[in-house]
């Protein structure tokens, strides 16, 4: 019966020191995700594409300045450049620690600018299938990540991790109960991901093409990427035109001053 | 007038040498086709309907990264009423952009305030009240210098108005024009044909004694933006007074004096966010002065301020949006100006506004303004959509109702529909 007990006891315990070995290699992998995905500033000039089940489309053009100061905390700026009727509206973020986000928009048809309040995650992006949750960086100390195994996606070899939240406010806030992540192994860029909701369901799945070096850096990047909704069939593709990163942008760039400057 | 004239040409003749130096240019606007028509059937020469073709052209050239020059220009065409066609320079101007420093010589529209829809500080440009509803398309730009400073979060913003232009009012013709009496009653119980007399405006001189000017001190930031603002200038709407003389047993004159005061405006805004929620203010002290004030009984110093606060919801990409507003005046001596001037409009009035917006493609709100004294209201449903990019047709419907000495209740015969179809470009 001691013996038993000991066996039970050794089994339990290479059992919990595998899987700990398992989800440390998993937090790994989404450290290496974050790292490669990190910088300190990025300009992007993008073509936003939004379709619905009929095949109708709509374009728009956005340009977009990300910056990360010392502190970790992102300004954002991003702009329309077209169509004619949305042209010129802005959007500006400034990020707070241990309060809500500045936020504002700037409408031409009103020739000022509107102090917001900030957005919920799981509110949506102008329209898009993308919500401010799926465009923000993640704080890897709110999830739980576990490896599961491997995948083939689009001829390279995938780790597949699945991310849970782990607060309670986390739990509340996110508007996923789960995500699976396919991170490539050769240079840790997520190529895709699925989404399902608070009932367990699948409803929005991330998808990546043209992936490739940024010019001038070490930095991997998907110049296409897409999320389709599966509940309503209505799917967004977002194509980078121009990217930079890491150029020193000025921080005048994250100023109201700058929001209505047409 | 010539100066004016002279300006502008200037200004299109740089434009054009500019031009031919540097092709790089922006060129947009916008095209709309608009129908309205009222449900009550006005006799003619009153004008019931609106069919109007307009083209807006903005075009705007940057050189040195500094310098932009920007003209926007309206073309305009009513088949109900060609008395309203025009080709018209809404604004032109030169900005420079240093470091620190903007400045902005030209014809150019001023927007101050953070309040929803009424801004008690926004005092620098007149407004086209030809159609009384229709005003928040048609600010009238000011020939003026505008300059703004900026210091970290912190914005310094003066602006000089050489010369004063008066808000334009609804013409003869037009559903917001109220009939004069054909009768009027006189002492005794007894009836007599009124003689309109128009006396010349009471209104500064159109030279540069009249100029204007105004400041702003802005901060953006921290949770929490404000700004304080001085107006030293004069009333763009006027205050009607009427005085009468008997000319025999059967008839009397009546003179219509139309009467632009000067005023000196102290302002106030804010605006934050506790949570989902916004809140905004502003509030403006008017200060009257001058002999005509006091003769016309309008010498009484008025606040007049809106407060309110809004609340967004996405669910599932559809927004949801609430405002609500209070807006106030209090004249501190305890007088009432009536609530039929043009500038004491909102003395106690309530503004609500809910829309739902599907993606930025189709949107439906209804805005309604209660006047919580006269009881008076104005409802406003509208329906937005955009049939592909830069194509949107737009539905409203105005409804007007209250007693009939109230604001409101004076129009209540003038709900009407309008159906505008735009494309920007």
């Amino acid at each position: 019966m001691k013996k038993i007990a000991i066996l039970v006891l050794v089994d339990i315990m290479m059992f919990w020191t595998v899987s700990y070995c398992q989800n440390n290699t998993a937090l790994d992998i989404v450290k290496k995700y974050d790292e490669q995905s990190s910088f300190n500033d990025e300009t992007s000039k993008m073509t936003m594409v939004l379709l619905n089940k009929q095949g109708d489309k709509r374009v728009r053009e956005i340009v977009r300045y990300l910056v990360t100061d010392k502190n970790d905390k992102r300004s954002s700026l991003i702009k329309f450049l077209s169509p004619a009727d949305v042209k010129g509206t802005g959007f500006l973020v400034i990020e707070n620690i241990g309060r809500d986000d500045d936020q504002w928009l700037y409408l031409p048809a009103f020739n000022k600018s509107r102090r917001i309040s900030s957005s919920n995650e799981t509110d949506y992006f102008v329209g898009s299938d993308f919500t401010y949750e799926d465009l923000s960086r993640e704080d890897l100390n709110e999830f739980s990540y576990e490896l599961l195994p491997e995948t083939t996606i689009d001829g390279h070899l995938c780790y597949q991790i699945k991310a849970l939240p782990k607060s309670e406010k986390k739990i509340k806030d996110s508007g996923y109960s789960k995500r699976e992540l396919f991170i490539r192994k050769d240079n840790y860029i997520l190529v895709k991901a699925n989404f399902y909701d608070k009932s367990g369901s699948l409803i929005k799945t991330y998808s990546t093409e043209n992936v490739k070096l940024v010019e001038g850096t070490q930095k991997w990047r998907a110049f296409t990427f897409g999320m389709a909704n599966i509940k309503n069939s209505h799917k967004t593709v977002i194509s980078i035109t121009k990217l930079d990163i890491n150029k020193n942008l000025d921080k005048e760039i994250f100023t109201l001053k700058n929001l209505e400057k047409q | 007038m010539k100066f004016l004239l002279i300006f502008f040409f200037c200004f299109i003749a740089f434009f054009q040498i500019s031009f031919g130096q540097d092709n790089k240019f922006e060129f947009s606007g916008f095209a709309r086709i608009d129908h309205f028509f009222t449900f009550k059937f006005y006799k003619p020469p009153i004008i019931n309907e609106r069919n109007q073709g307009l083209l807006q052209t903005n075009l705007s050239k940057e050189f040195l990264g500094k310098i932009k020059l920007f003209t926007a220009i309206e073309f305009r065409g009513d088949l109900s009423d060609p008395s309203r066609n025009r080709i018209y320079p809404k604004e032109y101007y030169m900005n420079i952009s240093l470091k620190s420093l903007e400045l902005r010589l030209g014809k150019q529209k001023y927007f101050w305030g953070r309040a929803d829809g009424i801004n008690a500080t926004n005092n620098i440009c007149p407004v086209d009240y030809t159609d009384f509803l229709d005003a928040d398309d048609e600010k009238i730009g000011q020939i003026s210098l505008n300059s703004k400073y900026y210091l970290k979060n912190w914005t310094l913003n003066g602006v000089y108005i050489p010369f004063f232009n008066t808000s334009i009012l609804p013409v003869k013709n037009s559903i917001w024009n109220l009939p004069l009496p054909t009768v009027i009653s006189g002492p005794c119980g007894r009836y007599f044909t009124p003689v309109f007399n128009y006396l010349p405006d009471y209104a500064p001189d159109k030279n540069l004694k009249a100029g204007q000017y105004a400041f702003k001190l802005d901060k953006q930031g921290s949770g929490f933006d404000f700004s304080t603002s001085y107006y030293h200038g004069y009333s763009h709407l006027p205050e009607i007074t009427k005085t009468f003389s008997f000319l025999n047993s059967d008839s009397i004159q009546v003179n219509i004096l139309k009467n632009y005061l000067p005023k000196d405006i102290a302002g106030f805004d804010f605006a934050t966010t506790i949570g989902k929620f916004g809140v905004r203010g502003e509030g403006a002290y008017f200060l009257t002065s001058g002999k005509q004030a006091k003769l016309i009984n309008y010498q009484y110093d008025y606040l007049q301020y809106a407060l309110g606060i809004d609340y967004k919801k996405d669910i599932d990409n559809n927004n949801l949006y609430f405002i609500l507003q209070w807006i106030q005046e209090i004249v501190p001596s305890g007088n009432k100006y009536p609530e039929t001037s043009f500038n004491h409009i909102f003395q106690k009035c309530l503004l609500v506004r809910a829309e739902i917006n599907s993606r930025n493609i189709l949107s439906f709100s209804m805005q309604a303004l209660y006047d919580v004294v006269y009881k008076d209201y104005y409802l406003k449903p509208q329906i937005n959509y955009k049939i592909f990019d830069g194509l949107e047709l737009i539905g409203v419907v105005d409804i007007l109702n209250g007693d009939d000495r109230s604001l409101f209740g004076i129009y209540k015969n003038n709900d009407r529909v309008q159906m505008k179809v735009k494309y920007s470009f």
